[in-house]
Order: C-alpha cells, then sequence, then structure tokens
C-alpha cells in the first residue's frame, strides 16, 4: 500500500529559480524559503561529478568532525621570545620566510621585495640597498613560506634569522607557532620599507623591546592567547583589521609583569609606550594563536577543511587538512574598499599577508558582525557586516564554542571552511584586510575587502577528488 | 522554459535603417538619456532611440513591443550605461533590459514615396492653419512673430547675414531637451527637403546658416535638426507632413492632431515650421530655390 | 533680492516636466523669477538678464540644465530649491521591483534545514534540475519541478525513488499545480472547491481551472504531473499517486485528468484506476476523439475538450445544469458578424502561448472538417516547414522551444508575440487572427496592454491595406487573477479585438466563421 508523506504538504515551500515564483507564492500566502541559487560549482560538470561523490560520506563528514574538535580544543597560550634562527625549525643560515604560498624574486611584488631588501640590510648581509637587491635576486638567499616553519607574518611578512619572535604554544596539542612583533604603522617593513628609520626601529626591537617582554611574558608563566580573542571579540574587534580591544586586555594583562622587572624605568616605559601606540599589535599575537590551533588540525586524513589561507602580494595558496602539504594556489586579489585621501585603486598592491589565517579560523572577516565600525574603514553598511558574517555560516561546517559573536545572539564564529561548500554554493571565503602601496615602503593606502581567487578552491577539490572519490 | 531573473526582455516590433549601425560595431553606443516612453542612445554625436511600438519609428528610432502605459523608467537603465550587443540580433541596456531584435522589420519612411510635388493642396493647408490655432498653448516661451518675419525677410533678400542673426536668435530658445525654436526649424527643414532634390539643389543659405548655429543647442536637438535636413523624422512628423502633401483632408486632420499632441509643445512647434514653409513654399518657392 | 543658480551637468528632462517645474516655482510666494531649461546661448542670456553671472554659467553647455531663481526671501529660495529637486527626482523615479530584504539560503538544504518546508519548487535551467530535485527528495520534500530539458531517463530515476519515499515528483516541465490553496508556477486564482486534478498539460489545466471557477465551481487540489508521466517509459507513477491522494481527500468529490493521449498500456491502467475508485472521474485524452461518451461502468466520463471537461466536472459535482461559457447561438450571431467583415482568402492564423491550447484548436478545427499547418502538428503533413512562415490555415505554439531558446517564454514576455501578429497582418490573404492570453501568478502582469498594440497596429496596417481583419482574444483567467481579468478584456475590445473566455468557443467561432465565408478549403497537397 503506497503511503504518501506529509500530504497536502504543510509548512512552506522552498523556492529554487527565479524570484518572480517566490514572489507569487508570497503573494498568496505562503511562506517561502528562497534558495539565491547559482550554478553549483561555476557550471562546471567534471566538479559536479567529483562534489556528487563527496556527498554524503561519513567518512569524510567524521574526519572534518575530528579536525574541528582538535582545533575547538586547542589552547594556544603566549610562552615567550625567541630569536627567529634559534627557535623557528628549519631555518636556514640564509633564508628569509615571507607570507603567502612559495614564490622567487622575479615574481615578488612591491612590498615583498622592498621588506626582503630591509632584511637583507638588518641582517648585515650588504650594505647598500643596490648590493642587497642583487644579493635578493642572484639566487644567494632561499625563500621559504613562513607557514613551512609553523610560523606567519602580516603583511610581506618577512622574517630573517636575528629576529625577534613570539613563541606560542598548544597546551593541549604540545605544537608551536611563531610570528614575529609588530613594528606599528607607516613606514615600517612589512609595507617593504628599508630606510634607516626602519633599520633602527628594527634594532631597537630586537635590542630594547624584545628582551623587556620576554622576562615580562616568563614572569606571567604564560598569557592565553584564546580567551583573549574571544573577549576582544565581544569588545568591537575581529582581531584581523580591528585589534585595539586586543591591543588593550594584552597590555593589561602584561604590564603586571612588567613593573617588577630590573631594567630602567625608561626602557619599560619605551616598550609600553611602543605598544600603546600601535592599535594593531594584537594582530601578531591573534594569527600565530589560531595558526597554532589549525596547525594541530592539519594532516587529518579525508579532511576537506581548510587549514591555511595566504597571500603573498602575487599568489593566493591554501593548504586542505587532508592533502597534505600541497598548496593550491591563484592569483591574488585587487582588494575593493576605501582608500586614505590621495589613494585610489590604481596605488593598490594586490592581496598580500599571512592575516588570512584568522578568517581561516573563522574570525577576521568572518567575524566582522562582532566590528561592525570597521564598515568605516572597508566600506558598506552595518547590515552588510552582519550579512557578511552570515554568509559564511553556509561554507563552514561548524559554528565555534569559544568564539561567539553577541549581536547574533551569541552565535559561534563560522569555523571550518568545507572545500566541497565552497566548491557547491560559489561562496568565496570572505577576508578583511589592509591595502598595501604597490611601490616598496609607501605603506598603508585603505582597506577593504577581499576574496581568495576561484582557482584555489576548484584545484583542492579535483586533488581531493582524486585522492578521495572514491570510498576506501 | 528559462526563467529570466529579473531581467526585462522586449521584443523590437520595427527599426530605421540607422539602428543597424549598433550592430556593426562602428561605434559603442551609451545611454544617453532615459524617459518614461523613451531611451535615447548616443555614440560621439549619433543618435538612436528606443520608443514604445504606440509612439512611431523612425529612421534613427525602433520600437518595442510594449503596453501603452509601461514606463522605461522601470527597465534600471542609467544614463552613461554601455549598449552592448550581445548576439547579432539584440542589445543589453544597463544591467536588466535585453532588446530582442531578431523578428524586427526594417521600417520605411512615407516620405520615400513623395515625388517632387508642384501644387500645394491648398484644402489640406488649410486643415493644418486650423489644427494650429485652435490649440492652446503654454505661451511661456513662444518664438515671437518679429523672429519669424526676420527670418521670411531674409529669405525672400536671401540675405545670408540677417538669415544667421535671426537663427541665432530662435536655435536654442525654450526650455526642454529640443527647445521650441529648434522644433521650429526642424519643421521647416524637414519641409523644405522633400521639395529639393539631392543631387540638382545644392544647399542654399537655409542649410548654411542652420548648420551654422547648431552648437547653440543641445547635441540632441542638433541631431534631429541634421536629420530633418536630410529629409528624416521621426515617424508622427513624417505621417503629418505626407498627409498635407498628398492625402484626403480627413487624412490630413488625423495626422496633423497626432502630431500636435505630442510633447508640451514640439508637435506644436514642428507644426508651426511645416506651415510656414508650405505657406513660403506656394507664395515664393523658397524651399525650390537656390535660398 | 536673492538669487540662486544651479547647475546640473548633462541632464536630460522632459520638457513636459521641465515646463510644469518652472510654473511651480514661479507660483511660490516671494519668487519672483524663476528659469528652468538646457543651457543654451539664448536660455543663458535670459539667466544673465535676470541678473546672475558667474563662471558656472559661462562654462555650461546646451547639455546642461540651468535653474535661476530670484526670490524676496532666502526661505523663497529654499523653498524653490527643495520643489526643483523634488520635481526633478521624482520625474525619474524608479520603480522597485526586486522582493526586499528577504532571507536568502545558499542552497536548498540549508533551507530544508532551517524550516519545515514540505515541498520544493526547482526552476533552475534543465542541466541542473534533476541534482536539485534529487537533493530535494533526500532532504523528504515533494518536488515541483518547473524545469524542462531533465532527460526521461532522470525523471524516472526520481519519480521512482519519490515513489520509493512517499515523495511525489510534479514534473519535469510541470507548469502549473495548486497544492493546499497554493498555486505553484503558472497558476489562477481558483475558488476552493470539491474537484480534484491531476494535469499533465499546464495551460490546459490552466484553462480547465479558470471555466470550473467561471462556473461557480472549485477545485480541491490540482496535481502536475509533467508533460512525459503518461508515456510508456514513465508509466504514470505521478499520475497514479496523484489519483491514490484524491481518493482518500475526503475534499474531493470529483476526479478530472487531462492529458494528452497516453500510451495504450497506461490508459488501460488509468481508466482501469479510476473505475476502482468510489468517485466520478472526467477524463480529456486532448488530440484524441471521443468515441464513446462514457466507460462501461458510467464512472469515467470522456470529454472532447478542455471547456466541456470542466463542464462536466462540475454537473457532476452540483448536479446542476452547467452551460459552456459561450452559448452556440452567441457564436453563430457572432460568426455571421465577423464573416461580412473580412475578404479573399481569410485564412486563419493562430499565435498560441499555451501549448495546449494551441493543441486543442488544431483538434477542434480537424474535427470540423477544417486543416491548419502547424510547427506542433501531429501529422506530418501539416508540420511546417519553416516555423515562421505559415501557410494557409496555420495555428502555432510560440511557447515551443523553437521560438523560446534564448528569450522568455510568451507567458512571461508576450511583447516577443507581436512582430509575428504585426506580420501576420499584412499578408493580404490572412483574414482571422487568433491569440490567447494566459492570467494568474507568474504570468505577465499587463498582457492586454502590450497585445493591445498589436491589436491596434494590425488594425491600422489593414485600414491602410484597405482590408477588413478579425483579431479573436482568448483570455484564461479567473476574476481573482491578479491581472484584473475583466480590465484586461476591456483593453483588448477597447483596441478591437473580440474576447472570449473559452478557447474551444473561440475555435468553433473561427469554423464558423471560415465555413460561413464558404466552408473548409481543402488545402493543397
Amino acid at each position: 500500500m503506497l503511503t504518501i508523506k506529509n500530504w497536502p504538504p504543510e509548512g512552506g515551500v522552498i523556492n529554487v529559480g527565479s524570484s518572480v515564483f517566490a514572489e507569487s507564492m508570497q503573494e498568496q500566502g505562503a511562506k517561502v524559503y528562497q534558495v539565491k541559487w547559482q550554478p553549483p560549482a561555476h557550471g562546471k560538470a567534471e566538479l559536479i561529478d567529483i562534489l556528487d561523490k563527496l556527498k554524503d560520506r561519513s567518512d569524510i563528514d567524521e574526519a572534518n568532525q575530528r579536525a574541528i574538535e582538535i582545533f575547538s580544543e586547542a589552547q594556544p597560550v603566549l610562552v615567550g621570545i625567541g630569536i627567529a634562527r634559534d627557535v623557528i625549525p628549519g631555518f636556514g643560515d640564509r633564508m628569509l620566510l615571507h607570507a603567502g604560498p612559495p614564490i622567487t624574486w622575479e615574481k615578488m611584488s612591491g612590498p615583498l621585495r622592498g621588506a626582503v631588501i630591509g632584511a637583507i640590510l638588518y641582517e648585515g648581509w650588504a650594505d647598500t640597498p643596490e648590493k642587497a637587491e642583487d644579493l635578493a635576486s642572484k639566487g644567494e638567499i632561499e625563500y621559504s613560506p613562513c607557514h613551512e616553519h609553523s610560523a606567519v607574518g602580516p603583511m610581506a611578512g618577512v622574517v630573517s634569522p636575528r629576529m625577534p619572535v613570539f613563541i606560542i604554544e598548544n597546551r593541549t596539542h604540545g605544537n608551536r607557532s611563531y610570528c614575529t612583533l609588530n613594528e606599528g604603522l607607516g613606514k615600517v617593513l612589512r609595507y617593504g620599507a628599508y630606510g634607516e628609520e626602519v633599520l633602527e626601529r628594527l634594532k631597537w626591537m630586537e635590542k630594547g623591546l624584545a628582551p623587556v617582554l620576554k622576562k615580562a611574558i616568563e614572569a606571567s608563566g604564560g598569557i592565553d592567547l584564546k580567551s583573549m580573542i574571544a573577549q576582544a571579540l565581544h569588545m568591537g574587534d575581529e582581531v584581523h583589521n580591528r585589534n585595539r580591544a586586543g591591543t588593550s586586555l594584552f597590555v593589561r594583562a602584561i604590564v603586571p609583569h612588567l613593573v617588577g622587572l630590573d631594567f630602567p624605568q625608561a626602557d619599560i616605559r619605551r616598550c609600553l609606550e611602543f605598544i600603546n601606540s600601535n592599535d594593531h599589535f594584537f594582530l601578531n599575537l591573534s594569527m600565530p594563536a589560531v595558526k597554532a590551533m589549525l596547525e594541530a588540525a592539519h594532516g587529518i586524513e579525508k579532511s576537506s577543511v581548510v587549514t591555511i589561507m595566504a597571500r603573498n602580494g602575487t599568489e593566493f595558496g591554501i593548504k586542505v587538512s587532508g592533502l597534505g602539504n600541497q598548496w593550491f594556489t591563484g592569483p591574488a586579489q585587487v582588494v575593493k574598499g576605501l582608500y586614505f585621501p590621495g589613494y585610489s585603486e590604481d596605488d593598490a598592491n594586490p592581496d598580500i599577508g599571512d592575516s588570512a589565517i584568522t578568517e581561516t579560523a573563522g574570525v577576521g572577516g568572518f567575524a566582522m558582525a562582532a566590528a561592525i565600525p570597521i564598515v568605516q574603514f572597508v566600506g558598506g553598511t552595518p547590515d552588510d557586516a552582519v550579512r557578511f558574517s552570515e554568509k559564511m555560516y553556509s561554507i563552514t561546517i561548524s559554528e565555534s564554542r569559544y568564539f561567539t559573536i553577541p549581536i547574533l545572539n551569541f552565535r559561534g564564529t563560522p569555523t571550518g571552511i568545507d572545500i566541497r561548500k565552497v566548491v557547491e554554493t560559489g561562496i568565496l571565503p570572505q577576508i578583511n584586510t589592509g591595502i598595501a602601496h604597490k611601490d616598496p615602503g609607501v605603506g598603508q593606502v585603505g582597506a577593504g575587502l577581499v576574496n581568495p581567487p576561484w582557482e584555489c578552491f576548484e584545484k583542492a577539490i579535483i586533488a581531493f577528488g582524486k585522492k578521495y572519490a572514491n570510498e576506501s | 522554459m528559462e526563467m529570466y531573473e529579473q531581467s526585462f526582455y522586449l521584443a523590437a516590433v520595427n527599426h530605421g535603417r540607422e539602428f543597424e549601425l549598433i550592430f556593426k560595431h562602428r561605434d559603442t553606443f551609451r545611454v544617453h538619456s532615459v524617459f518614461t516612453h523613451a531611451i535615447n542612445l548616443v555614440a560621439g554625436s549619433e543618435f538612436l532611440t528606443v520608443l514604445p511600438l504606440a509612439r512611431g519609428c523612425g529612421r534613427d528610432a525602433a520600437t518595442v513591443a510594449v503596453s501603452g502605459d509601461f514606463s522605461f523608467l522601470t527597465l534600471g537603465v542609467s544614463i552613461d550605461d554601455t549598449v552592448i550587443a550581445p548576439t547579432s540580433s539584440s542589445l543589453r541596456l544597463g544591467k536588466k533590459a535585453v532588446i530582442d531584435f531578431s523578428d524586427s522589420r526594417r521600417w520605411s519612411s512615407p516620405l520615400e514615396a513623395v515625388n517632387c510635388l508642384h501644387l500645394i493642396k491648398e484644402e489640406n493647408l488649410a486643415v493644418l492653419e486650423q489644427a494650429l490655432t485652435s490649440k492652446h498653448r503654454d505661451l511661456a516661451f513662444h518664438v515671437s512673430g518679429g523672429i519669424i518675419e526676420e527670418i521670411r525677410t531674409s529669405l525672400l533678400e536671401n540675405d545670408a547675414k540677417g538669415l544667421d542673426s535671426a537663427l541665432a536668435g530662435i536655435i536654442g530658445f525654450g526650455p526642454g531637451l529640443t527647445p521650441s525654436g529648434d522644433d521650429l526649424v526642424l519643421g521647416m527643414s524637414l519641409t523644405r527637403s522633400v521639395f529639393r532634390v539631392p543631387g540638382r539643389d545644392r544647399d542654399g543659405i537655409w542649410e548654411a546658416c542652420v548648420r551654422k548655429n547648431l552648437g547653440r543647442t543641445s547635441d540632441l536637438s542638433a541631431f534631429f535638426i541634421k536629420r530633418a535636413l536630410e529629409g528624416c523624422a521621426h515617424e508622427t512628423v513624417e505621417r503629418a507632413l505626407f498627409c498635407v502633401l498628398t492625402g484626403k483632408p480627413g487624412e490630413a486632420r488625423d495626422a496633423v492632431a497626432r502630431l500636435l499632441s505630442v510633447g508640451a509643445t514640439s508637435g506644436y512647434d514642428i507644426g508651426l515650421g511645416i506651415y510656414l514653409a508650405l505657406d513660403w513654399q506656394r507664395r515664393y518657392g523658397w524651399c525650390s530655390r537656390g535660398w | 533680492m536673492f538669487k540662486r543658480l544651479v547647475i546640473k551637468p548633462n541632464s536630460y528632462y522632459d520638457s513636459i516636466v521641465l515646463m510644469r517645474l518652472a510654473r511651480k516655482v514661479r507660483n511660490i510666494d516671494d519668487v519672483v523669477e524663476a528659469q528652468v531649461g538646457m543651457a543654451t546661448d539664448l536660455n543663458k542670456d535670459a539667466v544673465r538678464e535676470m541678473g546672475f553671472s558667474s563662471e558656472e554659467l559661462e562654462a555650461a553647455t546646451p547639455n546642461d540644465l540651468v535653474i535661476a531663481v530670484v526670490a524676496e526671501d532666502e526661505g523663497a529660495l529654499d523653498s524653490a530649491e527643495r520643489a526643483i529637486n523634488e520635481g526633478l527626482e521624482g520625474s525619474v523615479k524608479r520603480e522597485e521591483t526586486a522582493v526586499k530584504g528577504e532571507k536568502t539560503y545558499a542552497t536548498l538544504s540549508e533551507a530544508a534545514a532551517a524550516g519545515d518546508a514540505g515541498i520544493a519548487a526547482i526552476s533552475v535551467p534543465g542541466e541542473y534540475a534533476a541534482r536539485e530535485a534529487r537533493e530535494a527528495l533526500a532532504s523528504g520534500l515533494h518536488v515541483f519541478l518547473f524545469s524542462d530539458n531533465v532527460s526521461i531517463e532522470d525523471e524516472i530515476r526520481l519519480k521512482k525513488l519519490g515513489k520509493e519515499n512517499g515523495l511525489l515528483v510534479m514534473g519535469p516541465d510541470c507548469g502549473t499545480a495548486v497544492i493546499g490553496g497554493v498555486g505553484l508556477g503558472f497558476a489562477n486564482k481558483v475558488r476552493p472547491g470539491r474537484i480534484g486534478i491531476v494535469a499533465a498539460a499546464g495551460t490546459g489545466l490552466q484553462q480547465v481551472m479558470s471555466v470550473i471557477d467561471s462556473l461557480g465551481e472549485g477545485i480541491s487540489e490540482a496535481i502536475g504531473t509533467g508533460g512525459r508521466d503518461l508515456s510508456e517509459e514513465v508509466g504514470g507513477i505521478t499520475t497514479f499517486m496523484g489519483l491514490a491522494l484524491l481518493e482518500s481527500d475526503s475534499n474531493t468529490a470529483v476526479k478530472v485528468v487531462i492529458s494528452k493521449p497516453p500510451h495504450p498500456s497506461v490508459r488501460d491502467n488509468l481508466i482501469r484506476a479510476l473505475e476502482d475508485g468510489s468517485k466520478p472521474a472526467v477524463v480529456c485524452f486532448m488530440g484524441e476523439d471521443v468515441k464513446a461518451q462514457r466507460s462501461e461502468s458510467g464512472k469515467v466520463l470522456f470529454a472532447g475538450d478542455l471547456e466541456e471537461t470542466a463542464v462536466l466536472a462540475c454537473r457532476l459535482t452540483s448536479g446542476e445544469g452547467k452551460e459552456r461559457l459561450h452559448s452556440d447561438s452567441e457564436l453563430d450571431e457572432l460568426a455571421y458578424r465577423l464573416a461580412r467583415t473580412i475578404d479573399g482568402e481569410g485564412f486563419l492564423r493562430g499565435l498560441y502561448s499555451g501549448g495546449t491550447l494551441c493543441h486543442e484548436t488544431l483538434t477542434i478545427l480537424r474535427r470540423a472538417g477544417i486543416d491548419a499547418y502547424s510547427n506542433i502538428a501531429q501529422d506530418k503533413e501539416f508540420l511546417l516547414t519553416n516555423p515562421l512562415e505559415s501557410v494557409a490555415h496555420t495555428c502555432i505554439d510560440m511557447g515551443e522551444d523553437y521560438f523560446t531558446r534564448g528569450k522568455p517564454h510568451p507567458m512571461l514576455e508576450p511583447g516577443l508575440r507581436i512582430p509575428r501578429h504585426i506580420e501576420e497582418a499584412r499578408h493580404e490573404d490572412v483574414g482571422i487572427l487568433l491569440f490567447d492570453l494566459v492570467l494568474g501568478y507568474g504570468s505577465h502582469p499587463n498582457p492586454a496592454g502590450v497585445t493591445a498594440e498589436a491589436v491596434k497596429e494590425a488594425r491600422r496596417i489593414r485600414e491602410d491595406m484597405g482590408k477588413g481583419l478579425v483579431q479573436i482574444a482568448v483570455i484564461v483567467g479567473t476574476a481573482g487573477d491578479p491581472q484584473d481579468v475583466e480590465k484586461q478584456a476591456g483593453i483588448l475590445r477597447e483596441a478591437g479585438a473580440e474576447v472570449l473566455f473559452s478557447n474551444r468557443a473561440a475555435t468553433e467561432l473561427v469554423a464558423r466563421i471560415i465555413k460561413e465565408r464558404g466552408g473548409a478549403r481543402p488545402c493543397l497537397r
């Protein structure tokens, strides 16, 4: 006997397609759920084929759950400061780390080149910019992505051997991550400046700032960055482009331990003034904190969760937990946003920096709804900020237990970007970022919104399909 | 069946010869202006117009199948939108409007059928005169009798300077996209062109002085006047002139009434231009002379 | 005196708008003088004479708008400026059409998880439709599949999967359904009642529903099945499920089935299923010649056309004498009058947006002994070699693929039919134009307004030719439809068309006219 369920169907209609029908059904009093439909996978049949094979796979879903669990349980703690060559794994003698996927000198954009030259001068490997450039371009220097060394760097993200770096330890799983200290705004190395003032500042940071902070951090027994990020999200930060609350919380946590130190008062004061004058100081802590969380979740067989999103100013690269160390790259995009007076899109460098690790972890642009004033810098309305966050739930697997967004009823941030969902919906992760001038050393010219290129996800899903399409 | 997301798909019914320019990709057109019942496109100093079917066609126009009360303002087309031809028989204006020319017919002008005339039908001219005198109009801007007299005497005396200064006094005169003065000149120019044989009749002082003064008015209005000098105008105008020249008084009355109802005063001013031109032609033969 | 000058570059406004505006501004208290116009030399002179001079004014070109106001006080200037801005903005107010601020979902599964929807309506392009339908079934939803260009293999797979899970798959190529009182796809607002319909034909269903509503009865449910459901391959899966629903539905007293003639094996099963049911049924297999009026047991009635289907169903429901919408004598009178207005060959040209209606017309004409060509002719002999060129009597389905590739369907955009309408009118040997307007949700908001322009133009053309033309409009719609059926009818009548509300009646009218003028001419073979 044939039984027909739920007839007549109550509860409403899901409309997939033209809104003409949605409107007419609403006019008749029906509840309509409108799907903003786009052809899946940009309409490419071979990708749709792969998606169909990866759909309803309990093995992949389980792997992803594991990855999310690990990420959620990770506990990043700031434990100290060390010299890059001493603490960062795999740091060669004539090596410079940089943001984004692997790149050669020929392909580097202005800010990255400038930063490389600055780093060479700082290290003393050359004494003029011309000689530095010579060295840089002739294969004398080994370039390696920060990410390949459990490190991250904002903007150009160049790390040289003698630079001091924060050390973050994931107390749950034991892995560590590293990041330089934030130099401040204006003419700084990370924007490709390499003049005297830049080098002087770097030297002071190495000799004056790092030792003081190192002692204070050690005295504190370790600073819990996870809870600091969670608090900052409740105070109007999204910990990528807005870090003022995070910086303030850090200062609050470190001051008691600075005060008792055996350093000249003037030195301690100078350190505090330096941190206070830089609203983005916390960025160089939030980035390695979430890096440590994500790296612990990398390498899970069959997991389709993205663990790295990073740009080097020329290319954008991602890594997927279940796909090992393979980078999936595409061209870095032009950032769309608001420019400081006197600058325009013509001046902008393509997207650059490891700071997209924040979005990878479900904060940054994904938590825009927690940082509504950001629209004053990146453009848009407060409604837009909420909308962007909400859209990201369509491409993630889970909602964070620890990072929540007050205005969304304390909904957890969208966590665990699933490449299958990105390809199915065509929705790309939303990143909030600063815009660098394309010429080295000019600095920030604006802030705005950008996405990774579609290519990264297309390549990733094809590789994922090759490896896992057939259930084993 | 494909459901089209929020776009307007309009079928073109007729199009003038010049409209085919857009498909020859000789120039890139963009949207010049959008009104309730018209969209003007421009490339350099060439204009094309899209109109509802009910308004009639023209050499530089195309008509689309929409209802009489349809407003082009709902199409989401803005000034400066580029006009692209995604296929060889369709145009896209802005983001949402597509015009399909695959079934559109080439429009031909009623005036093409008019042969060189020797006689002007008195009764039809009277019909035109009657219609003009009985139409009420807002006289806030009106072409003064003084200027008309100046034009008349300049023509009679073959006085280029006088004509030039008189035309300078009316081209560009009056509000609106096509000022009153322009419409008068348009009506006169179109009528005159009917009596002239290209090849045989060289341009006279009328053509020279009108062209000289076109810089005094908007690009769009100047374009319409240029076309009138060449013997082309919108269907409603051409038809009115055609009926007055060759039709029965009843036909002439209908066509003239239709003309006079166009715009705030446009139709009237054009009609007045036609009347003056015909009146002076029968009195002085000014159209067929070298003036 | 206070003065204000405003220049709006590259601004174009209607002369009527500008003149009204100037008048309005001059009427404001304490405004002494106002000038609104394009910045031609002459107009600029006039502005200068008002006492204005500035670089801005000098630089303005005839493509710019200049507004100059002189007033007794500042307040009046402000009022004037406000009035001008309102006036200019008001004239270019764009009408909002989009559904504002509604929450949308990225995928069907997201929407399914978000609430308790019971059915998915899918109208995406055919190559993606089956996948979405599969997803819907997997989420436990019934499916209304509007999309066409779905393979028959996919259709069978979907319907089998649906059946296994107790879910209905209505389609593919299902244009209309009314479920739980809500019209899906193209649907008319019909009174709720006791007649339940299962239909494989969209506009056929709409015609039957509309007539039922006009006759004062109503429907309990209208289940669409898609055009191929009663083929041998599909075997009527959705039809049988639909009939089972109507059987167990206490609101349904009478069943109706509308379709093209089914495959013989399926047909037998279908009639048997109706016989086995407890309720009387009316069946319309459009295109079939009705041999017997009733089935053996008398439970199933066979109708020869869509209007009759509705009439029979209404009679079964209320037992009253329900009659056709247009009586024989009405048609006779009309035919007599109209036949006299045309001369020459007087060929029929039918331009249809509804495929089933076109099919019905061809069927009825054939029964009347009149052969007509078509792009959807079953008989190869009468299949048009070129759908763009009519021959003798011709009826075209303008919603057919040939005409709608890359374009909207004429039900969405009736303007697309207009060029052909006018083209046909130009032919001397044409005497009758017949066309349908299908109203209801989803259809164009003013099909009569658009079509009326063609009717008027056709009349003008024929007047110039000195010939007559009969133009007949069939309106399929109900009093409750958003387009206001009476208003639509009025617009067409005013333009000069005859208006009928049943396709059967219109076709019989045409047949009468043709016969009146000398019988059905056998077409040259």
